[in-house]
């Protein structure tokens, strides 16, 4: 199982990941045993934040390289290298669209100075509620003020946003026709329970191929 | 002085390109929830008055298009939204939220309006501005020039 599905990014989860007491020094003067200990545990926590990615405080790494350029080539890069690690969960013609589609809601040319690119975190959970839900038709995408990836579907006056937070959080909300009447809803739930959350509101109309939805 | 904008009147809002809402084949079909959603700092969603500049729909957008381009960087790629003032109203309404449409112009900007009471990440209201009340969107590029 690849990173993206493997490391839970939420306190709860991280702890049940990694078990045991929360990684801190051993008392001040203690042997070379203790410094041996302290090393030991500062490799670990290395580790783990390798295994997070940017996850830690993805803000801190986007705001290191120094051009917008730079940014959001940053932001693309990990996007793709992201998707790399699932690759294998996903059709090649639908990857190859999602890669175009990045390239083009992260394109220079039609950067604001003052946009927050996207961040890993968001992308991650993005990543997650596509492997979740598998649907076959493409969302178009957006992204918020807050550098959090949208994705949206539409289908005639059906819609679907979903806005992707870190922690695997996602913030939806959606208008259908359900015998004949509009519903409106709109919640946050953590991405694993989106398919549950959708189920009522028959989410085939957005997700189903156009043939598939038609029939 | 502000003056309070005629229900019958519309307005236009600018949007980023990152915020308009397209299909799979990225076609631009109108915008996102969070077109609606002020940034930190804002206290007040920013919008155009169409008829403060002709009273002809097309020509009024065309000349609120050049005036916000004015005012901010518009990139050909980012967008123009535009709603009814007193479907505004009433839409915030619906969600006890009420809201005032005001004209407070620039000298860079005559028709510069300020949609005061919307509040932050009220994300239901969005989806509805968004859905029924934004219903012409385009492209900045797809807006011709003023004459």
């Amino acid at each position: 199982m690849s990173a993206v599905l493997a490391v839970p990014t939420r306190g709860a989860e991280f702890a049940r990941a990694f078990p045991g007491p929360v990684l801190s020094p051993p008392s001040e003067g203690a042997s070379d045993d203790a410094k041996r200990i302290r090393d030991c545990l500062a490799e670990i926590k290395n580790w783990a934040s390798r295994r997070l990615g940017s996850a830690i405080d993805p803000r801190v790494l986007k705001r290191q390289p120094a051009s917008t350029t730079e940014r959001l080539h940053a932001a693309l890069a990990s996007a793709k290298v992201m998707t790399s690690e699932v690759v294998m969960h996903l059709d090649r013609e639908w990857r190859d669209r999602l890669f175009a589609q990045l390239d083009d809601l992260l394109a220079v040319e039609d950067w604001h100075e003052d946009d927050e690119p996207l961040l890993d975190e968001s992308f991650r959970t993005f990543l997650r509620l596509i492997l979740y839900q598998k649907p076959k038709r493409r969302p178009g995408l957006g992204l918020s003020h807050r550098g959090h990836l949208i994705a949206a579907w539409t289908a005639g006056a059906d819609r679907l946003t979903l806005e992707c937070a870190s922690d695997d959080t996602v913030r939806w909300v959606l208008s259908c026709e359900i015998n004949g009447e509009r519903e409106r809803a709109a919640g946050e739930t953590h991405v694993a329970r989106l398919p549950q959350i959708l189920q009522p509101y028959r989410p085939d109309r957005w997700f189903a191929d156009a043939d598939q939805a038609a029939g | 002085m502000p003056t309070k904008l005629p229900a019958e009147d519309h307005v236009v809002r600018y949007v980023r390109k990152r915020l308009l809402r397209r299909d799979s084949d990225d076609n631009v079909i109108g915008v996102l929830p969070d077109a609606f959603n002020m940034r930190e700092g804002e206290k007040y969603l920013s919008s155009t008055w169409l008829e403060h500049f002709s009273q002809e729909y097309e020509k009024g957008l065309s000349a609120a298009a050049a005036a916000i381009s004015r005012q901010l960087d518009v990139k050909p790629r980012d967008g123009f939204t535009v709603g009814n003032v007193g479907k505004i109203v009433e839409t915030c309404e619906k969600f006890e939220v009420r809201v005032r449409l005001l004209n407070e112009g620039k000298p860079e900007n005559t028709g510069y309006s300020a949609i005061r009471g919307v509040p932050r990440d009220h994300i239901e209201l969005f989806e509805m501005l968004a859905a029924d009340v934004f219903i012409d969107t385009r492209v900045a590029a797809a807006i011709p020039a003023p004459a």
